[in-house]
C-alpha cells in the first residue's frame, strides 16, 4: 500500500469518525418534554402517600389498587370544587358497583374545615386529608380542582385541570370499564 | 504538541464543565486555530516526505475528534441551565431529552437524590457532589435553600398553601428561584398565597451568615422575613415579621411556620461527549506512541 493510499484511508476514516461524532452528539430520539399539568402524567405510575382519612382511618391510594380510581384534589375555599363534588358523588353512586372508586383529596386543610364542607355537600366517598399537600405536589396540579384517573394496575390514564361536568367524568371512566 | 494542546483544552471542558467561556467565539477560535495550525504543519511534513507525518496524522485525528465534540458542546451547545423542582415534582427537560424526578421527601430530614429518566429509558441518580455524564451533557446536584411551610388560621386550623406564580402550584415548599437586591445585598425572594384567608405572603430568605452580619452578632439559624398582604396587594398593619427556621409566628391574621433546609437544584451543562473524547484521546496516544517509537529507532 502506497503512501497516498494510506493518507486517503486516514482521511476517509477521519471523515467517518467526525460524522459519527456529530451524529452521536446531536441525535436525540423523541423528546422527554411532555408538557405541564396533570395531563402530562399520562402513563406514569400513580404515587401514593399514607394520610389520614376524614373517618379517622389512615389510608393511601395503594389501598385501592385493583380498582379504577377517580382521584380528585380539592379545597373548601375553591368555588369550582364546591360545584364539582356533588357530581363526583353521583359518579361514585352510579359506578361503585362496577369497580370504580372516587377519592377526594383535601389539600392542606384541617379535618374540621374539610369535614364541615363534606357534610354540607353530603358527600360520603373516601376523603383523604393531605395536610402536607403531598398528593398536590406530585399530581402536577396547576390549580384546583384537579382530577386524575388511575387504572386498576396503578397507572395514570388521564389528568384534568379544572372542574369536570358529570358527562365529562362519565366519558373518562366508562371506556375503561 | 499542537495535538496535545487541543486534547488538553477539550479535556478541561469535560473536567470543569459549565463555564460561559466554552460558549464564546474566543474558545471556538482557540481550538479551531490549534487544529488549523496542526494540519498546516502536517501538510508541510507530508510534502517533505517526513516519515513522522503519519503518526502525527493519527494523533491529529484524535485532536480533530476532540475539537468536534468540544465545539459541539461549546459554541454550538446550549447554555448551562439550572432546574429547581419542588419535592415530588417531575420536570420535563429538552436537552438531554427526559424528565428530572425530584424526590418526594421531607428536605428537613432526608438527603434528597434527584433522578434523571432519559427518553431512551435509562434512569440515572444524581446524588450530591457527583457529576453524571449523559451523552453530550453533564449534570450535577447543587444544594439550594428552600423553606418548608405550614400555615394556620387564628383558630389553629391548617389552611392550603398555594404558589400561583411558581411552577408547582400546590407545593408548600418555597424554592427561592429568584433574588432581589435589598439593602445592597442580593437575597433570595419568593411568595405564596393562602386563598382561604385571602392572604398573599412575600418572603425574603436570610442565611444565618447574612443575619449575623446584619445584627452584628452570631446567629445560628437562617430566617425568613415575611410580609403579609391582602388579595388587593395592600400591606396589613403589623404584618412584617422575622420568622426563624423551625418556629411559627402570628402575622397578618395567620400563623406561619417554616423550616429552612437545603434541597437540590440540578445544573445541566453541555459537555464534550465522553466516549468520543476518549476515542480522540486513544487516537492521540496511539499516534504519540508511534511517533516516539519511530524517533527512538531513527536515533539508534
Amino acid at each position: 500500500m502506497g503512501r497516498k493510499s494510506i493518507v486517503l484511508l486516514v482521511a476517509v476514516a477521519t471523515a467517518a469518525l467526525i460524522a459519527a461524532a456529530i451524529a452521536a452528539v446531536y441525535w436525540q430520539p423523541g423528546t422527554g418534554a411532555s408538557g405541564v399539568g396533570p395531563a402530562s402524567l399520562r402513563g406514569s405510575p400513580a404515587q401514593s402517600f399514607t394520610v389520614p382519612r376524614l373517618d379517622d382511618h389512615m389510608s393511601s391510594l395503594n389501598n385501592f389498587r385493583g380498582r379504577l380510581v377517580v382521584l380528585n384534589l380539592w379545597a373548601s375555599w375553591c368555588p369550582p370544587c364546591r360545584a364539582e363534588l356533588p357530581d363526583l358523588q353521583r359518579l361514585y353512586d352510579g359506578y361503585r358497583g362496577r369497580n370504580v372508586v372516587v377519592i377526594a383529596v383535601n389539600e392542606g386543610e384541617s379535618a374540621e374545615r374539610a369535614g364541615a364542607f363534606a357534610r354540607a355537600l353530603r358527600v360520603h366517598f373516601p376523603i383523604f386529608l393531605d395536610e402536607n399537600q403531598s398528593y398536590g405536589r406530585v399530581y402536577a396540579a396547576l390549580g384546583l380542582p384537579t382530577t386524575v384517573i388511575i387504572n386498576p394496575a396503578g397507572r395514570i390514564v388521564q389528568g384534568f385541570d379544572g372542574a369536570l361536568t358529570f358527562d365529562q367524568m362519565k366519558a373518562a371512566v366508562v371506556p375503561l370499564l | 504538541m499542537l495535538a496535545a494542546a487541543c486534547i488538553v483544552v477539550v479535556a478541561i471542558q469535560a473536567i470543569v464543565p459549565g463555564k460561559p467561556w466554552y460558549h464564546s467565539s474566543s474558545y471556538a477560535l482557540l481550538v479551531v486555530a490549534l487544529n488549523a495550525l496542526l494540519w498546516w504543519r502536517l501538510r508541510k511534513l507530508f510534502a517533505q516526505g517526513d516519515p513522522l507525518a503519519l503518526p502525527i496524522t493519527v494523533a491529529g485525528v484524535g485532536a480533530l475528534l476532540s475539537t468536534v465534540v468540544g465545539l459541539s458542546a461549546g459554541l454550538l451547545g446550549p447554555d448551562t441551565q439550572t432546574y429547581a423542582g419542588a419535592p415530588g415534582a417531575v420536570i420535563p427537560i429538552g436537552e438531554p431529552s427526559g424528565n428530572l424526578r425530584f424526590p418526594s421527601v421531607d428536605p428537613t430530614s432526608e438527603v434528597p437524590i434527584v433522578r434523571f429518566e432519559s427518553s431512551r429509558g435509562h434512569t440515572i441518580s444524581v446524588p450530591p457532589n457527583r457529576r453524571r455524564y449523559v451523552g453530550a451533557f453533564v449534570m450535577w446536584s447543587a444544594p439550594h435553600p428552600v423553606a418548608a411551610l405550614t400555615a394556620e388560621d387564628l383558630h389553629r386550623r391548617r389552611v392550603t398553601i398555594t404558589q400561583p406564580t411558581n411552577a408547582s402550584f400546590l407545593s408548600p415548599v418555597l424554592l427561592f428561584s429568584q433574588s432581589a437586591r435589598i439593602g445592597g445585598r442580593m437575597l433570595p425572594v419568593d411568595s405564596f398565597s393562602l386563598p382561604a384567608e385571602q392572604r398573599v405572603v412575600k418572603v425574603v430568605l436570610f442565611s444565618a451568615a447574612t443575619l449575623s452580619e446584619i445584627r452584628h452578632h452570631p446567629t445560628a439559624r437562617p430566617a425568613l422575613l415575611v410580609a403579609v398582604e391582602d388579595e388587593r396587594a395592600r400591606m396589613l398593619p403589623g404584618a412584617i415579621r422575622l420568622l426563624p427556621s423551625g418556629e411559627r409566628v402570628t402575622v397578618g391574621g395567620v400563623i406561619i411556620g417554616a423550616v429552612i433546609a437545603d434541597y437540590p437544584q440540578i445544573v445541566v451543562a453541555a459537555a464534550p461527549d465522553l466516549p468520543i473524547l476518549l476515542l480522540g484521546v486513544a487516537f492521540f496516544l496511539a499516534g504519540a506512541l508511534w511517533y516516539a517509537t519511530l524517533r527512538s529507532r531513527s536515533r539508534s
